[in-house]
């Protein structure tokens, strides 16, 4: 435990010392105060505009973030051999991938705290009115986040960074296109019927998490609801963890 | 007398495109508790890859490797032991003590211990105005001595030392004999690999010659040498004569 906190500390340290996630973070922060131009542009809509690009914002800002970071998280520390010193200590490989996720889950923390407080800062000048939905579509987001390290994680820890940044930009991109799938599935032959349903059951749906729309147009949240995707964010997360720890200890440097 | 490490029939292949190569090739080994062992060879020799095989980073094809007579790849054996890389590299953006302070959670060392030795390690490489500094901003020989005082952070039974003295300058070789000759009369086992062999000479009390990854020679110096002949010039007609 002691090594999993030292681990995931380290790594939070680290990226919070890394000069590209503070230029991420300010790019962030000027499209939180962007959209109260793009808002104002729109008329009546403004409240509308800001809501849904304040949290596609905070959402597009953390993914680049894991996209730079989390796709280095393993294969940094291989290819410049900091890892020699980690994994000759007393602790088993799967500590180290343990620690790795939750130490960029603790800067992603911080980063979607800053960028959130702005945004509601934001929805404040504008009177723009707090529901409960706001705080639980930045939660939700948060928990996708989670997930795309996780995903981030697991290709880095066999492969190296771009590649891994395109595969986890591929989940992300199939994990949005659900619905469609399964409505094209409906539409073909039963073999590639068959196939996309597999696929879709397989392969994370990260529509799970988008409930933009029921923020904008205020329709409420079921409580199965959220504990259905927080069980299933964490047995996803769960797997691919465990995936990544296999892969790792199989590795030799 | 206790056996430290005890290695037999020790093989490593890499199998790329080309086919497989055999880097170690039927090694066996052993170096008794207390002594410092040199391990030398010329490049390309192996000896980073058996000594990554000894600590678990790259696993044998064939072959065992024991340690106080128990498998080298379990993690009490790993808490008794004691490892610095081939040009090692650290976390650039942390300091120097918090990069040991790291180390020693690693080790489950309680934060008392781990202050106290974090201190006392880096004041003996010789690091101690450097704590606070970013290791990104390190030398090479800084490096160097930060990977040594980590290696010893967890108070090993065993050390194992790819090519210390590289980077360091003749002061910090000095020192290093003298921390060597130190740990060694606390009675720790020392391996370690260097291509300076004078220095090689003064410290170890055996030694083994790996060359295209089979042992060529191995036992203690006085035996090897027979007071005739430098190691240097041992080592270039023993390797040599095999070119
Ligand atoms: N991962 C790997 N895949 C394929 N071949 C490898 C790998 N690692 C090492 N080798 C090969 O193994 C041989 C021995 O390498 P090793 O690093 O053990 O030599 P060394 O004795 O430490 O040399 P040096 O004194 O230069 O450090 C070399 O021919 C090297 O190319
Ligand atoms: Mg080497």
């Amino acid at each position: 435990m002691k090594a999993v906190i030292a681990i995931a500390h380290n790594t939070f340290r680290e990226s919070i010392r890394d000069r590209l996630l503070y230029a991420i973070l300010f790019f962030g922060l000027l499209l939180m105060l962007a959209t109260i131009i793009l808002g104002s542009i729109s008329l009546e809509q403004d409240v509308k505009v800001i809501k849904d690009l304040g949290l596609a914002g905070i959402f597009i800002i953390n993914f680049l973030i894991i996209l730079s970071v989390g796709t280095n998280l393993v294969s940094k520390e291989i290819d410049r051999k900091s890892i020699y010193t980690v994994l000759t200590k007393p602790i088993e490989r799967s500590t180290f991938i343990i620690g790795k996720f939750f130490g960029l889950a603790a800067t992603l923390f911080v980063t979607t705290a800053i960028m959130s407080t702005v945004f509601v800062a934001v929805l404040l000048v504008k009177h723009a009115g707090l529901s409960p939905l706001i705080f639980a579509s930045l939660v939700f987001t948060y928990i996708e986040l989670l997930f795309l390290v996780a995903i981030a994680l697991m290709f880095s820890s066999f492969t190296a960074p771009v590649a891994s940044a395109l595969y986890t930009l591929a989940f992300f991109l199939i994990g949005h296109s659900m619905t469609s799938l399964t409505r094209f599935g409906e539409q073909a032959g039963p073999f590639v019927r068959g196939t996309i349903t597999a696929g879709t059951h397989l392969l994370p749906n990260l529509e799970k998490f988008n409930i933009k729309n029921q923020v904008v147009y205020e329709v409420a949240l079921s409580g199965p609801q959220v504990l259905w995707t927080v069980v299933y964010a964490a047995t996803y997360i769960t797997v691919l963890i465990i995936i990544a720890t296999n892969i790792l200890k199989r590795q030799e440097f | 007398m206790q056996i430290a490490l005890s290695i037999r029939n020790l093989s490593k292949e890499y199998t790329n495109f080309g086919g497989s190569h055999r880097v170690v090739s039927n090694l066996t080994l052993s170096v008794p508790r207390g002594e410092v062992f040199g391990f030398l060879g010329p490049n390309g020799a192996g000896k980073t890859t058996t000594i990554k095989m000894i600590v678990g980073l790259a696993f044998p094809t064939r072959g065992t490797i024991e340690i106080f007579g128990e498998p080298s790849n379990t993690r009490t054996v790993r808490a008794r032991v004691g490892f610095m890389s081939e040009n090692p590299y650290f976390y650039s953006y942390l300091t120097a003590q918090e990069f040991m302070l790291f180390s020693a959670s690693l080790l489950n060392l309680s934060s008392i211990i781990a202050h106290e030795r974090t201190a006392s390690l880096l004041n003996m490489v010789g690091l101690s105005g450097a704590a606070d500094q970013q290791i990104r901003t390190f030398s090479k020989g800084m490096n160097q001595r930060l990977g040594f005082a980590q290696a010893l952070l967890g108070d090993p039974e065993i050390v194992f030392l790819d090519e210390p003295l590289d980077g360091l300058d003749p002061l910090g070789r000095v020192d290093f004999k003298r921390m060597i000759q130190a740990l060694k009369k606390e009675g720790k086992t020392i391996f370690f690999n260097s291509h300076i062999l004078s220095d090689v000479q003064e410290l170890c009390d055996s030694i083994g010659i790996i060359h295209k990854g089979k042992l060529v020679e191995s036992g203690p110096l006085t035996r090897i040498l027979k007071g005739r002949e430098s190691l240097e010039e041992h080592f270039i007609r023993v390797v040599g004569a095999k070119k």
